[in-house]
């Protein structure tokens, strides 16, 4: 990768840019992703009982919601009805395949097409809002498409939920196979997301992420932007819904409510909402998470809560924020001038 | 009599039952370095949101260059040549002063969505031009040096002169300039009213905002000033600030510098 | 025939008592946020609350329902002083992560209640308004009368409050615009711990009060949470005016819906009037938008 200023990634925020003054940073953080890859590639070999399959296939679909709220948040705008997205993703793909007959890769499209459309249809309303005023009517939204998905009892089978939901394919019915079916979907998920936060439409996201004034005055049309990352997210949560759907067999609206929208939230917020890594972190952290306290399930949600205040007291910028700052200082040099 | 650069005719702007703007009739003529003053709460600020698109007129019509932009969207407006500053808000104080002139030079950098996601050859290169040229701006109004730094830590003065690093990145014909000087000491502002001297002879049109009678006087041939909504009077310099009904508007508002 | 007149009737009688329910917990919360700038998601769960604790001292201490409503309503307000310091205090001025603060808080709150009252519907009995009277053929449970009553007190005390009285005067000033307010020599901590208070004890009342009419469960909160956030977009964030308006609107719109249609068409019809509001009004609801 180019070191100079031609491909500066898109936000110099972001702790995984690369300095040409700090070799030993490079190193390391190539080391720590190789050790990354290489533990996710053998993970079921290291850990075959299904139940840590399990927990692993959660953490990756996950995953891909959390990063999916980033794209949002790098906007400027804090969302918390994103599982509204991802529930219909998983109705539409269980709908195409299961009442329509179709192969599970239109279910898959029918899952990123359908969110995506109700995005681009509501988001420039809903995208003028700022601040409190956006996540009122996100929260508002996730609350209401719970309803629909509780009231369309023809199509949804209502507060039961559709059993029976078939794998994508028959190769597939195993927990060792679909890991790494949602591995390689969450990888691209990822890549993709990296590919456009550090191109210059990631530029264009993180200039009116900060201010919309200056970016409108340099010829970059906000709402348009906005509208995009919001479309985006919204078929990559369906993209999440789907997987689920066919991983688990079943689903059912209280699934898609409140608390998986707050997940995402939290994970961004936990791990650190500057950087892409924040929300993996925050979700391979968070998930697993309720099953330390398994039959606790109050105290789990209190731990949640407090996990939650806690973070946003002592470390606003999450994990990531935390760790890169001690990173900075074990490995760069400070130059002359000063490095923040 | 040349067709104006920009136009502004009988624009009209209510806010609740007032008018911030009123009838207002201005020209900006190509080459031409205006000052626009006025006391405080006359609509200058109002009247340069209103041509450069962040607040739509109730009446009146904007032409830029021939075309008709009342209304528009300022990243149009961008596209177009005509780009603005801001009074409270100079750069993106997060990110860095490169970063910062980057973004200005946007529109030299994109080369649309699909393009930039896959990183086409053309993509590539585009975004090497906005960068090289963001480089070369800092370079010439001496910023290199903050390159790294988050913009809001560099000192107050520099961050006005990125302010207008970024407004020239995109390479605008007409520059609006929300009081670039405000808030700076007599070298900066000396500094400043260089950048500007040095802006116009390149070619680019400006229009400047601002209260500071020696520097907007000494740097515009020509003053427009504004009292309450409308335009009170307009000509050379030298001449308008003697104007008896222009000092009374100003009476205790006009600030001379210390 | 008879029962149309009884039909409207009811559903502008269920529609007052719903107004009456949704502005007391409205009051609170566009309080805080007018002020302070803050949106409050533990509202719910600290109504839940003036529910539980008004509940625990009518059937566990046997008090009189008014003295246990009191008492729930001031225990609650004592504890919300000490989660002020903790989930509020470091938050004044940053927003987002005031949301995600007293989203946590929430979260801690309702599982705590879950804890120590389950998670079974409770009721507080004996009802301690068992009587219903009946106007024009339409039946208003006393209950209801009694809510609608304290409500509309409470809105005229708090009215005459803001209108007539120092601390009032200066509460509106500081919502104005607080620099103003300080250099006038208004203590910009008193007036936030006041309206902080305030928000608290309204929100504990009300739950207190439509706690004799309903089962409580710990998440009832949750509801009354978004019966707030309707009623604020409605009406203007911070605008007590508007607070008023939006829940008689939701409280007649909802009696009307449910009656003559039942199921969750009330709230979805909410929702897609709020979107069609926000099409109609791009500029927001309180106009050009201030960041």
């Amino acid at each position: 990768m180019d070191n100079s200023a031609r491909d500066v990634p898109a936000t110099s925020s972001a702790p995984l840019r690369m300095r040409s003054s700090s070799t030993r940073l490079i190193l390391a953080q190539i080391a720590a992703i190789a050790v990354i890859v290489i533990g996710l590639l053998v993970w079921p070999a290291l850990f075959p009982q299904e139940f840590y399959l399990h927990i692993a296939i959660l953490v990756l679909l996950s995953i891909i919601g959390s990063v999916a709220l980033h794209l949002v948040m790098r906007t400027g705008r804090l969302s918390l009805g994103q599982a509204a997205f991802c529930g219909l993703g998983a109705y539409t793909s269980t709908f195409l395949v299961m009442k329509v007959h179709a192969p599970f890769v239109m279910g898959f499209l029918g899952a990123i097409v359908v969110p995506g459309l109700l995005a681009l249809a509501i988001g420039p309303v809903v995208l003028r809002l700022r601040g409190v005023y956006f996540a009122l009517i996100t929260f508002a939204l996730g609350e209401v498409m719970q309803l629909l998905l509780l009231d369309a009892q023809p199509l949804t089978g209502g507060a039961d939920g559709i059993f029976g939901i078939p794998p994508p394919a028959v190769f597939l019915n195993s927990p060792v196979a679909y890991y790494y079916f949602a591995l390689i979907v969450t990888a691209a998920c990822i890549g993709f997301v990296y590919a456009l936060l550090s191109s210059q439409v990631g530029r264009a996201l993180d200039a009116i992420g900060e201010t919309d004034n200056l970016a409108e005055a340099a010829g970059i049309a906000a709402s348009r932007f906005r509208v995009f990352a919001f479309v985006v997210a919204a078929s990559m949560l369906g993209i999440e819904g789907s997987l689920f759907a066919h991983y688990l067999g079943y689903i059912s609206p209280q699934v898609f409510g409140f608390n998986a929208s707050l997940l995402y939230v939290a994970a961004n917020v936990v791990g650190g909402s500057t950087s892409l890594v924040g929300p993996i972190i925050g979700s391979a952290f968070l998930v697993p998470l309720p099953e330390f306290l398994r039959g606790f399930v109050q105290y789990q949600q209190i731990l949640y809560g407090a996990v939650l205040l806690i973070v946003v007291t002592i470390a606003p910028r999450g994990l990531v924020g935390a760790i890169t700052g001690k990173m900075r200082l074990c490995f760069s040099r400070r130059k002359d001038g000063g490095d923040e | 009599m040349t067709v104006p650069l920009l136009s502004v005719d009988r624009v009209s702007k209510r806010f609740g039952g007032l008018y911030a703007v009123r009838d207002l009739n201005i020209a900006v003529q190509r080459g031409e370095i205006v000052g626009l003053i006025g006391p405080n709460g006359a609509g200058k600020t109002t009247a340069v949101s209103l041509i450069t698109g962040f607040v739509r007129p109730d009446e009146g019509a904007i032409t830029f260059d021939g075309v008709d932009v009342t209304g528009r969207m300022p990243h149009r407006l961008a596209t177009l040549g005509m780009v603005r500053t801001f009074q409270h808000t100079a750069s993106y104080p997060s990110a860095s002063v490169l970063e910062n002139a980057i973004r200005g030079a946007f529109l030299v950098g994109y080369r649309g969505a699909l393009a930039s996601l896959v990183r086409t050859r053309a993509a590539r290169v585009a975004a090497r031009e906005a960068s090289e040229y963001a480089l070369s701006l800092l370079q010439d109004l001496d910023l290199l040096r903050f390159a790294d730094r988050p913009a809001g830590s560099i000192p107050y003065g520099h961050q006005k002169v990125l302010g207008l690093v970024h407004a020239l990145a995109s390479r605008p014909r007409l520059l609006l300039l929300d009081e670039p000087a405000a808030g700076l000491n007599q070298d900066e502002v000396d500094h400043v009213r260089a950048i500007l001297e040095k802006i116009n002879q390149s070619g680019i049109s400006v229009l400047v905002i601002d209260h500071n009678v020696r520097f907007i006087s000494g740097m515009c041939k020509r003053l427009i000033v504004m009292y309450q909504g409308g335009v009170l009077a307009q000509g050379p310099a030298a001449d308008v600030i003697k104007l008896p009904a222009v000092i009374e508007a100003y009476l205790g508002g006009m600030r001379e510098p210390a | 025939m008879a029962s149309s007149l009884s039909l409207v009737t009811q559903i502008a009688i269920n529609g007052l008592a719903l107004s009456a329910e949704y502005a007391m917990i409205a009051l609170g919360f566009t309080l805080l946020f007018g002020i302070l700038r803050i949106v409050n998601f533990a509202h719910g769960s600290l109504f839940m609350l003036g529910a539980m604790f008004t509940y625990e001292f009518c059937t566990v201490f046997h008090l009189p329902y008014f003295e246990a409503l009191l008492l729930g309503a001031l225990s609650v307000a004592a504890l919300g002083l000490l989660l002020e310091r903790i989930a509020y205090r470091p938050f004044y001025g940053r927003e987002l992560q005031g949301i995600i603060a007293t989203l946590g808080l929430a979260i801690m709150l309702q599982y705590a209640a879950v804890i120590l009252w389950g998670q079974q519907p409770l009721s507080i009995s004996p009802t301690p308004f068992p009587a219903v009277l009946h106007i024009a053929g339409a039946s208003l449970p006393s209950g209801q009368l009694v809510i609608i009553v304290i409500a509309t007190f409470l809105l005229l005390a708090f009215y005459y409050f803001t209108r007539f009285t120092k601390l009032g005067l200066a509460l509106r000033v500081v919502a104005e615009d607080p620099e103003i307010a300080q250099a006038q020599g208004i203590h910009l901590n008193v007036v936030y711990v006041a309206t902080f208070l305030t928000s608290v004890l309204l929100a504990a009342l009300a739950g207190g009060l439509i706690g004799q009419q309903y089962t409580l469960t710990p998440s009832m909160g949750t509801d009354a949470l978004i019966k707030a956030f309707i009623i604020v977009i409605l009406g203007g964030l911070g605008s007590v005016p508007g607070s008023i308006l939006g829940s008689v609107l939701l409280g007649l719109g909802t009696s009307t819906l449910d009656t003559l249609f039942g199921g969750n068409i009330a709230e979805v019809t909410w929702f897609v009037a709020i979107i069609v509001l926000l099409a109609v009004r791009p500029s927001g609801l309180l106009g050009r938008s201030h960041g």
